[in-house]
């Protein structure tokens, strides 16, 4: 009988925009790899353990309106610049129309079931907090992140400025910060005697890793520079590790562990 | 009127058009850029980082420190009351509103964000008289926004009294308290923003 919950919290993408094509491709950036590690069995799942993905669903709806519907101003700029940015998207959205699903966060809920996995659409930070403090005492085994980060916090969401700068807001934010701030919310709800380790799958995430670590005494992993979701496992390799391990421009990712 | 003229005109004309345009286009750059502090995906957060972006020339991660080191000296380049004054104006125009455009919200981040400039005991006071005029909610949005300008407060037992004081819910006077509790880091790029470049 399943007594423990393994929670992965999953960041959404920003639009994939012409004046910034260094950033979120595909929409499925912090799916795929945590997809894959269910597929592989690298989640290190025990019998006891109910695995939870846990959604921020807005900047899937979100890039689901972008990518969905190529718009006559796009239609125009294609004619004229022959940019395959637009056809990109939406071959992406039409593939997921063609599973049945009604969007990219029908599609999630979709794979989920197939793994058995409970899905739990998140639609504010808070939400995050509030759906960590339904579970019993004692039984959220270790906590993971997937997406977007900087030392400053997980980015759930991320925008472009006027700047086409990509960036994150407070409210959008799980801050680095908050933690001490919610620990007392929910410390009775982490088993503390958990030897799993929570990882935090984004750029920067060691502060936000050492800050787990300290508010809840459990093993914890983040890393010290930027990571790259874009990896490729192939038979007998860990994607997992390729985030861990993969140097960006920045060098190596740095992974780093708090015992 | 003859040709050469009337093309003065035209030009004058389209020239202040587009400097009208240019002025509305974003109400306040100086606190969108200093959000980046905060929220830039880009922005060296550290030294170290900083520098790896030198050594690399990583234009997109340089050019966001660019952007935030402008801003602030923009800002600072002001009598210092003035400056603040203008940070109390924009956390009270941009932080008090309920369901905030993304320019709204950037602006109040980066607000919020500069109150990092401002360490000294007579800026605490000023600030802590502004918070005491501020609404409740937008009080609350100030101190959700997190940032590292609470730890780097030069004088930390008076606004521990101030927090004991305040009107603040439970919830925002424990955050308050654990944000002036983290001491500063000096590795932030936050501290290192006349370095050359």
């Amino acid at each position: 009988m399943p007594s423990k919950n393994f929670v992965i919290l999953i960041g959404g993408p920003g639009l994939f925009v012409d004046c910034d094509p260094k950033h979120d491709k595909t929409w499925l950036n912090y799916i795929a790899p945590i997809q894959q590690a269910a597929d592989d069995d690298l989640y290190g799942k025990t019998p006891d353990e109910t695995v939870h993905w846990f959604v921020f669903e807005p900047p899937y709806d979100n890039r689901w309106a972008d990518d969905s519907v190529i718009t006559a101003g796009e239609s125009v700029e294609k004619f004229f610049s022959d940019a395959e940015l637009h056809g990109v998207r939406k071959a992406a959205a039409d593939k997921v129309s063609g599973t049945h699903a009604a969007n990219y966060v029908g599609r999630i809920k979709q794979l989920a079931a197939t793994k058995g996995i409970m899905y739990h659409g998140l639609r504010t930070k808070d939400d995050f907090w509030t759906e960590l403090g339904k579970f019993p005492d004692g039984s959220i085994s270790r906590v993971w992140y997937s997406g977007h980060a900087s030392p400053e916090g997980l980015m759930l969401s991320l925008f472009h400025d006027s700047n086409c700068e990509p960036a994150s807001l407070p409210s959008l934010m799980i801050l680095t910060s908050d933690i001490p701030v919610k620990k007392a919310s929910i410390q009775a709800k982490i088993d503390s005697s958990t030897s799993k380790s929570s990882n935090f799958y984004g750029c920067g995430t060691h502060d936000f890793a050492k800050e787990w670590h300290q508010a809840f005494g459990v093993p914890t992993a983040g890393a010290k520079k930027s990571i790259t979701f874009n990896v490729r496992a192939h038979p007998g390799s860990s994607v997992l590790t390729l985030i861990e391990t993969t140097a960006t421009p920045q060098g190596s990712p740095e992974w780093t562990t708090f015992p | 009127m003859d040709h050469v003229s009337l093309i003065g005109t035209r030009c004058r004309a389209l020239l202040l058009i587009t400097v009208l345009l240019a002025a509305c286009g974003e109400r306040e750059p100086v606190f969108s850029s200093l959000a980046l502090a905060i929220g830039g995906l880009d922005f060296p957060h550290t030294r170290q980082t900083l520098d790896l972006c030198r050594q690399r020339n990583d234009e997109a991660c340089l050019k966001s420190y660019r952007r935030v080191k402008t801003a602030r000296d923009s800002l600072l380049s002001r009598p210092r009351n003035e400056a603040l004054k203008r940070v109390f104006e924009t956390i009270g125009a941009d932080c008090g509103q309920e369901s905030a455009d993304l320019a709204t919200e950037m602006n109040c981040t980066g607000a919020v964000a500069a109150l990092y400039f401002f360490p000294g005991p007579e800026d605490d006071r000023a600030i802590r008289e502004f918070f005491h005029r501020l609404p409740p909610s937008t009080l609350k949005k100030v101190i959700a926004s997190g940032g590292d300008w609470p730890g780097n407060r030069e004088n930390k037992p008076a606004w521990r009294q101030w927090v004991a004081e305040s009107p603040l819910s439970s919830e925002d006077r424990q955050a308050l308290l654990v944000l002036l509790d983290r001491q500063p880091n000096p590795e932030l790029t936050l501290n290192h923003l006349d370095a050359s470049d």
